[in-house]
């Protein structure tokens, strides 16, 4: 989508900025079908309902708590130039190098296809990172707010942003199979950067709000109209039970 | 509808206004930290008049009520974006909400200004109290005088439902409403229903209290003695948690629960 290619350029201005900024940059290569994901303990994971909270008792190291600062994104382009495919861009400390329990956290999700289209998006917005990846690492997520939590357990069995990255590639491209190249960004330096992530996202979600509403409209279904028929009489109040049983539904 | 939550033990906490529900679960809570059998403990304070959060010495910055309202907002105005976002931040308001302690965790429900049922949104937060509360081994209620509370927006089912009351025949009173909601009524389905009385002061206070107990047929959990810590610390405003180890209260809560440790 054209209208979100300027935000990859933004953001490689934005890497190139912090590189010359703090040095604190470093860059992976990894394959998303890596014998590196199988050598993790917590690969394959099925969680049971609520059993991925991480609790404070055993969290390693919490990322973009409210309160920190968070941002999250997800782009994508049909320019295969855009971004490089394996692509792991890291600012800021990994898991163990840090000095406070708590970071501040940015995440960029960058995809690239020839054939990809707004009904890409629209999954990639929804359903990536949503799920529990990773035994030990919890994700509490809004449409641009990530709050992540690594448990104890995971950090001793090696999690790192590696790992993490590699195992979104993965679910990525299976999810998503015109995703031709993944590349993915995590800031965790300062709330400074992370809050220069945020505006550099500004208007992203007018644009996502747009890729939303005609996902659903060209399955006939208009948002603001749709309503489930309900048997609460002449009660004023149907019409706000109707929407949130809507959102119930779809929220189980 | 499967309402049971995924966890170890639930006990909820109901009774008259006034009898000293919220005090009783404060001692709770330290008898079960003390203790180091309930696990990983979630605290819920399911009164709207949200006194469990000072008796604990925390501070609550958000509010499943708080987050009822923006759903019921969000849903009024009908908005797409809203709706939308409604699903995706859920988690993560709810997360938001929970507070963490040492030793336990507290969801306070709070309050509503919004008039009306809005049944669907109690069914909404009710499931995401009930994802959250999968990784607890032991849950704590502190309700209110009625059980709809606890039941709308937090659990359909517990494993103890304790009573609590004072010495007065308005207190006795609504044990008995509170047991025919339960027995009769099935607003609250529990595996065990008892009564514990609170600030008695003599023995011939606990004759009377017992034999209505034994005619209402209610099991009697313990009893608890006037303490006059406890309106010390709250007339200071200090956490109940921190009463003296000697405390005749919770002397007495430490008794009880030896009662209530087959419901783990």
């Amino acid at each position: 989508m054209a209208a979100l290619d300027e935000y990859f350029e933004s953001i490689a201005e934005y890497v190139r900025e912090s590189k010359m900024e703090h040095g604190q940059v470093r860059k992976f290569y990894i394959s998303h079908n890596s014998e590196y994901l199988k050598t993790f303990p917590g690969e394959n994971y099925d969680p049971q309902p609520g059993s991925n909270i991480v609790l404070k008792s055993n969290t390693f190291l919490e990322l973009g708590r409210p309160s920190i600062g968070s941002y999250a994104m997800s782009l994508y382009t049909h320019n295969m130039d855009a971004l490089t495919d394996g692509e792991i861009i890291l600012i800021g400390p990994d898991v163990g190098e840090f000095q406070s329990p708590e970071l501040p956290f940015g995440q960029v999700i960058m995809v690239a296809g020839k054939e990809l289209g707004n009904d890409d998006y629209y999954r990639l917005l929804k359903y990536i990172n949503k799920s529990n990846l990773i035994k030990g690492y919890m994700v509490k997520s809004t449409s641009d707010n990530i709050w992540s939590r690594i448990s104890h357990q995971a950090a001793k069995s090696g999690f790192n942003f590696i790992l993490l990255g590699a195992a979104l590639m993965r679910q990525i491209k299976i999810e998503l199979p015109k995703v031709m190249a993944v590349s993915i960004l995590f800031v965790t330096s300062d709330k400074r950067d992370v809050l220069r992530l945020r505006t550099i996202g500004k208007g992203i979600r007018e644009i996502q709000q747009k890729v939303k509403e005609k996902f659903w409209e060209d399955r006939g279904v208009n948002l603001v109209e749709c309503s489930l028929d309900g048997h609460c009489g002449l009660c004023k109040n149907k019409k706000v039970c109707e929407a949130i049983n809507k959102i119930s539904l779809e929220y189980q | 509808m499967n309402n049971t939550l995924i966890q170890k033990t639930i006990i909820a906490i109901s009774g008259k206004g006034g009898v000293g529900k919220t005090a009783f679960a404060a001692m709770m809570v330290r008898v079960l930290l003390e203790r180091k059998q309930a696990g990983k403990l979630l605290v819920i304070d399911a009164d709207p008049a949200l006194g469990l959060p000072n008796t604990l010495g925390v501070f609550v910055r958000r509010t499943m009520g708080q987050i009822r309202e923006s759903i019921i907002d969000a849903a009024s105005k009908g908005s797409v974006e809203d709706r939308e976002d409604i699903v995706d931040h859920l988690d993560y308001m709810v997360f938001e909400a929970l507070v963490e302690v040492e030793g336990f965790a507290l969801l306070a429900m709070g309050r509503t200004d919004a008039r009306g049922c809005f049944c669907p949104v109690n069914h909404l937060l009710r499931s995401a109290i009930r994802t959250l509360s999968g990784t607890f081994d032991t849950i704590l209620i502190d309700g209110e005088a009625g059980l709809e509370q606890i039941n709308r927006q937090v659990a359909g089912n517990v494993n103890l439902l304790v009573i609590i009351s004072d010495t007065s025949f308005r207190g006795r009173e609504t044990v008995a409403l509170i047991r025919r909601l339960v027995v009769e009524e099935h607003v609250l389905e529990c595996e065990r229903l008892g009564v514990v009385f609170n600030k008695v002061q003599n023995q011939n206070n606990e004759r009377v209290l017992f034999d209505f107990a034994e005619n209402l047929g209610i099991e009697v959990l313990g009893v608890i003695p006037q303490d006059e810590n406890i309106a010390d610390y709250d007339l200071t405003g200090l956490p109940l948690t921190q009463l003296p180890a000697d405390s005749p209260a919770l002397i007495a809560v430490r008794r009880l629960s030896d009662c209530i440790e087959p419901s783990y």
